[in-house]
């Protein structure tokens, strides 16, 4: 990642040098149809790019009827942008002169570099080294291209350009370009630039969506993601794209197989889950769980008004589909609008007797496309309804092209969202696509459709959310600061349990009474002093899963029932883990039994600290219920974080039980996640349990886990 | 002359170390110092000799002119055992003998290294406890530190030994022992007759391994960074996860070698972004090119091993904690134990030197 650039970029580069360049060199034009220096030039022209273009070629005078310039230094003027498609080895010449020629932005399309060894990632460096002297930005190398579909401008050599459109796509594959392409061109979707980033050798993902964020002719942002090369500022460009627009992202590799073939593929770690479940959280973006629901929810968001409340209204001329996108509207965070007063009353004076006039608004299979028109329009007019999902299923009487153009005359003049789901295929083709054409997505499963509706409703609530900073809190630096650099003095990593207390301490977190213990002597002292019931566990850095050595004796009630528990846990942990140094025992205040909790902090190397709470316990693995966020954290994101869990229903107490102290455990996160912002030395922490009392009642932690990063 | 025979009680105990770095202060003290190891035991070719390995290097770096094979005249290989154990070796001990005499010329003190443990060299008449009688030297205990041993190793030392034994170092002592060594321990041992003159810590470089050394060990293929084969290392960790519970685990050790399978390219990924100074990629993969761009760019060797990840680990376990102290890194760092925690006054004055400091 050391060579990636992370420099920040002056967004009107992007714009004049990539967007809309006035003239444009080609070097490595050719004359010869199976070079991809001829379909470079020859997608240009095609694609009916206005600005001047330069061939460059040694060996042509004119290269596709455009004359030819034997080298970059001959070119008469400075063109804004250069397309490299020489080979590898000549592509550092090639940069000096366009940068001698003062031309300001290329885009390397030759491949042969990072992707190959040692020897190609140093003539990477080279290239970029050369291209930053002279003031010049990059794209690529390795890539597609770039395409701006309003200049126009293909400088790809991706065979066609999709429609003009609103959809920004950035995609860390060119191959996923080409295929967008090809479906949008087959669906009527339009795209307003595609940027396809290759090695990122100088231009990163970030510079290009900083740029998307401020494009005019951008309303919805998409993204294919494999890995990003800085994640602080990835998360940062992300929350301020966001504020804009929509901005839908898909990662790739997020299973162990898919991070292994994404390491393979692209020389980059494929990031955590959770962290990129946080990111898009906090961001907040739109996170597609496939390249389809990239693609329809990009192309829904950018057609389509979002709608602003949850209230849908189905209209069907079956009643099976119906009940699916039934099914698929609470799983979709939607809920189906109660249709009353007039709209029920126009719907009952138009409708079949035996058709359903309840949500889903049932037309029966005869249904004609006056039918649907005046059971749409009703339903769009009605206040109690935020979006119409119109169903239809080709029967033999059914008018598919006529209900078509009753819909789309409709959304012509409505401000609700309207969405279709036309079944099948081969017979509704044809409307569909005229459907599309007019700005109305169709989504041809109707729990699919419902599911994107519920999404484009969370970019609604996004934006009517209020951002807020992280606290101010008084903490000991300096002593937590002691206490790890007494743990590397001892040329360790995990800090004993009595300086986990202590770093809690130093950051206002309650922690339940505890001191260590070299011998059953000295814990009986240390006993003595706090207070009978106590708990005994084994210290030892060799043994993390203490349980397992029989190394936790709960609720001991006096010294002698202390000593010979002592005693034996030595006995057992020697035996059972030979070799381990055994520190001694901790001795800690028996707290009553409450409501358990975990809490955690890792270190994700892209993104910085990940903050985590779950319902704790011996449940955690089972349940896996977990929620994250990245350091650091303010009140409102402690918040949520707890209302995610599937718990937090435990926490407000079930059948009469008294609510938890929600209070005291947002607190505790806030300190964590502040205790992981100031100590980069400390790469890990768990707390479990943290055990939670009634409200009012507060908290304390009983086991802490502390591990420090190893030092570079 | 002044001489004092350093012993251990188990081999790789830091014998050679301790040496080193003695015979450097000693000589920082403007002692003229003298060497001797009478058996070794890993032999390797210097001109038409073979000598002792350590002897070799001792000599080379303490600078002595004197001849290789009285320094080291005898080792004690499989080979030569059962030679010996064919035919009577001559007369050892009055080789030994004549060897130090000669190596005594122009010396003010003899610093004489033991073989492997107290009892090794028996075969030839020289194991430690005759050494220290035909050679009239204190004995000095180098005992790495063993929370259930070193007590009784200590008194027994002391009673085998008898007059002769001038005391202990303690080598490898955890840090979380040192308080226990230089407390209750030294304070038992003053009460028993027995000196300890001081605890030498757990040290991860002088525990290292060079990238050089363990490639040569896993008789492995370098194919990046070769510049960076002097690096050390002093862990290792196997790579068999997933990515991220990798990166979690990986962050925890410097300085470490990992080891994974050639196609783990998320492994090898993770191993690079944390701490690492080489990876071990096994099965003879190569690593896909991107990985090893990035390898070579940031300075971590990868080497390259046709066998399976189990046998690398054995193999890199054995040679971690097992090497010698033939560095400079290394031999400054004992000598700044021996300063901070070994009573050097003490000991000469155990063997009559007192008044010379």
């Amino acid at each position: 990642m050391a060579a990636r650039s992370s420099r920040s970029v002056d967004k009107s580069v992007i714009t004049s040098g990539f967007f809309e360049p006035r003239s444009l060199a080609v070097i490595g034009a050719s004359a010869h149809p199976d070079k991809v220096g001829y379909s470079i030039l020859a997608n240009l022209i095609k694609s009916g790019y206005e600005g001047r273009i330069f061939p460059v070629n040694p060996h042509a005078d004119i290269v596709q009827d455009i004359p030819c310039f034997p080298d970059i230094a001959s070119i008469t003027g400075t063109p804004d942008l250069a397309l490299v498609v020489v080979p590898a080895h000549v592509v550092p010449g090639a940069i000096s002169a366009l940068v001698e020629k003062g031309t300001r932005a290329a885009v390397v399309i030759s491949a042969g570099f990072r992707e190959v060894g040692i020897k190609g990632r140093e003539m990477e460096r080279e290239v970029v080294e050369i291209a930053s002297g002279g003031g010049m930005r990059l794209l690529g190398p390795n890539c597609l291209g770039i395409m701006n579909t309003s200049l126009p401008m293909n400088a790809s050599f991706a065979r066609k350009m999709p429609p003009k459109g609103s959809i920004g796509v950035i995609s860390q594959s060119g191959a996923i370009c080409t295929s967008l392409i090809d479906w949008a061109r087959s669906e009527s979707v339009g795209f307003s630039k595609m940027v396809s980033l290759g090695n990122s050798a100088d231009l990163v993902e970030s510079d290009f969506l900083d740029a998307l964020a401020c494009d005019d002719e951008t309303t919805v942002i998409s993204m294919y993601v494999e890995g990003v090369s800085d994640g602080e500022r990835f998360f940062d460009s992300l929350r301020a794209a966001s504020g804009k627009k929509p901005v839908v992202l898909f990662k790739a590799g997020t299973t162990q197989a898919g991070a292994q073939a994404a390491s393979s593929h692209t020389g980059a770690l494929a990031g955590s889950e959770a962290a990129y479940e946080a990111v898009c959280g906090q961001a907040p973006a739109l996170r597609a769980r496939s390249v389809e629901e990239l693609v329809q929810l990009s192309r829904s968001l950018a057609t389509q008004k979002v709608p602003r409340g949850r209230r849908v209204a189905i209209v069907t001329n079956a009643g099976g589909p119906g009940i699916i996108a039934s099914d698929a509207c609470e799983k979709a965070g939607m809920t189906l609008a109660e249709i009353t007063g007039r709209s029920l009353e126009n719907l009952r004076k138009y409708m079949p007797t035996a058709g359903s006039l309840h949500n889903p608004v049932d037309l029966l299979g005869d249904a004609d496309s006056m039918l649907y028109a005046i059971a749409v329009e009703t339903l769009l007019d009605d206040h109690e309804v935020d979006a119409v999902l119109v169903i239809l299923t080709p029967q033999a009487m059914t008018e598919i092209y006529r209900t078509a153009d009753e819909i789309i005359r409709l959304a012509r003049s409505c401000d609700k969202t309207i969405m279709c789901s036309f079944m099948g295929a081969g017979s509704v083709d044809a409307p569909v696509s005229r459907l599309q054409k007019a700005g109305i997505p169709n989504i041809p499963y109707p729990d699919q459709a419902m599911l994107v509706l519920g999404r484009m409703h969370e970019r609604h609530l996004q934006t009517k959310r209020v951002f807020s900073k992280a606290p101010d809190l008084e903490v000991d630096l300096t002593r937590v600061a002691d206490i790890f650099s007494g743990v590397r003095k001892r040329g360790e990593t995990q800090l004993d349990p009595e300086e986990c207390r202590e770093v809690l301490d130093a950051y206002g977190v309650p922690y339940a009474a505890l001191r260590v213990a070299v011998d059953a002597e000295e814990a009986r002292a240390l006993a003595g002093e706090m207070g009978y019931p106590v708990v005994l566990k084994i210290v030892s850095p060799q043994i993390l899963h203490k349980t397992d050595v029989g190394g936790v004796v709960l609720d001991i009630k006096g010294p002698d029932e202390l000593e010979d528990a002592c005693e034996d846990m030595m006995d057992r942990a020697h035996r059972q883990v030979p070799g381990a140094h055994i520190d001694g025992v901790s001795v800690q205040k028996m707290v009553p039994q409450g409501k358990e909790l975990i809490l955690g902090m890792a270190r994700d190397p892209q993104f910085g600290p990940l903050i985590m709470v779950g319902l704790g316990g011996i449940y955690v693995e089972a349940f896996k219920d977990v929620a994250f966020r990245l350091a650091p954290i303010s009140d409102w994101d402690a918040a949520r974080m707890l209302r995610e869990l599937k718990a937090y229903q435990l926490l407000e107490g079930v059948r009469g039980e008294e609510p938890v102290d929600i209070d005291a455990v947002e607190n505790v996160l806030l300190r964590i996640s502040r205790l992981a912002q100031d100590n980069h030395d400390l790469s890990e922490m768990d707390i479990n349990p943290l055990m939670v009392y009634n409200a009012g009642g507060g908290c304390a932690c009983v086991d802490v886990r502390m591990t420090l990063g190893g030092v570079v | 002359m002044p001489a004092i025979l350093v012993i251990s009680s188990e081999r790789y105990s830091g014998k050679s170390s301790l040496v080193v770095g003695l015979a450097l202060e000693l000589r920082d003290r403007g002692y003229k110092v003298g060497y001797m190891k009478p058996v070794g035991a890993y032999p390797i070719k210097v001109g038409a000799d073979r000598v002792d390995e350590d002897a070799y290097f001792l000599s080379e770096a303490l600078g002595l002119e004197d001849n290789l094979k009285d320094i080291s005249p005898y080792f004690l290989t499989w080979d030569n055992m059962t030679r010996y154990m064919r035919k009577k070796p001559g007369n050892p001990r009055a080789k030994v003998k004549a060897a130090y005499e000669r190596l005594v010329e122009g010396k003010d003190i003899m610093l004489i290294e033991g073989a492997q443990n107290f009892v090794h060299g028996r075969l030839l008449g020289l194991s430690s406890f005759e050494v220290a009688e035909l050679l009239d030297a204190g004995v000095l205990l180098l005992d790495t530190f063993n929370e259930e041993l070193t007590v009784d190793r200590l008194l027994s030392g002391r009673d085998f030994f008898g007059k002769g034994f001038l005391g202990v170092v303690l080598n490898w002592v955890p840090e979380r022992r040192l308080e226990f060594t230089r407390g209750l321990l030294a304070r038992f041992m003053t009460s028993q007759g027995v000196r300890l003159f001081g605890s030498i810590p757990t040290d991860h470089v002088l525990r290292s391994i060079t990238v050089d050394e363990l490639a040569r060990g896993l008789n492995g293929r370098m194919i990046c960074a070769r510049d960076r084969g002097e690096e050390l290392i002093e862990s290792m960790m196997v790579g068999a996860m997933g990515q991220e519970q990798a990166l979690r685990l990986f962050r925890k050790q410097a300085n470490k070698v990992v080891i994974t399978g050639g196609d783990r390219a998320d492994i090898q990924l993770a191993a690079l972004e944390t701490p690492t100074r080489a990876l071990v990629l096994t099965g003879g993969h190569q690593p896909s090119p991107l990985v090893l761009g990035q390898a070579e760019e940031i300075g971590v060797p990868v080497i390259l091993v046709d066998y399976d990840t189990a046998t690398a680990v054995e193999m890199v376990e054995a040679a971690i904690g097992h090497q010698k102290v033939h560095s400079p890194a290394k031999i400054e760092k004992i000598r700044g134990f021996i300063r901070e925690g070994v009573d050097l006054d003490l000991m000469l004055e155990q063997i009559g030197e007192g008044a010379r400091k």
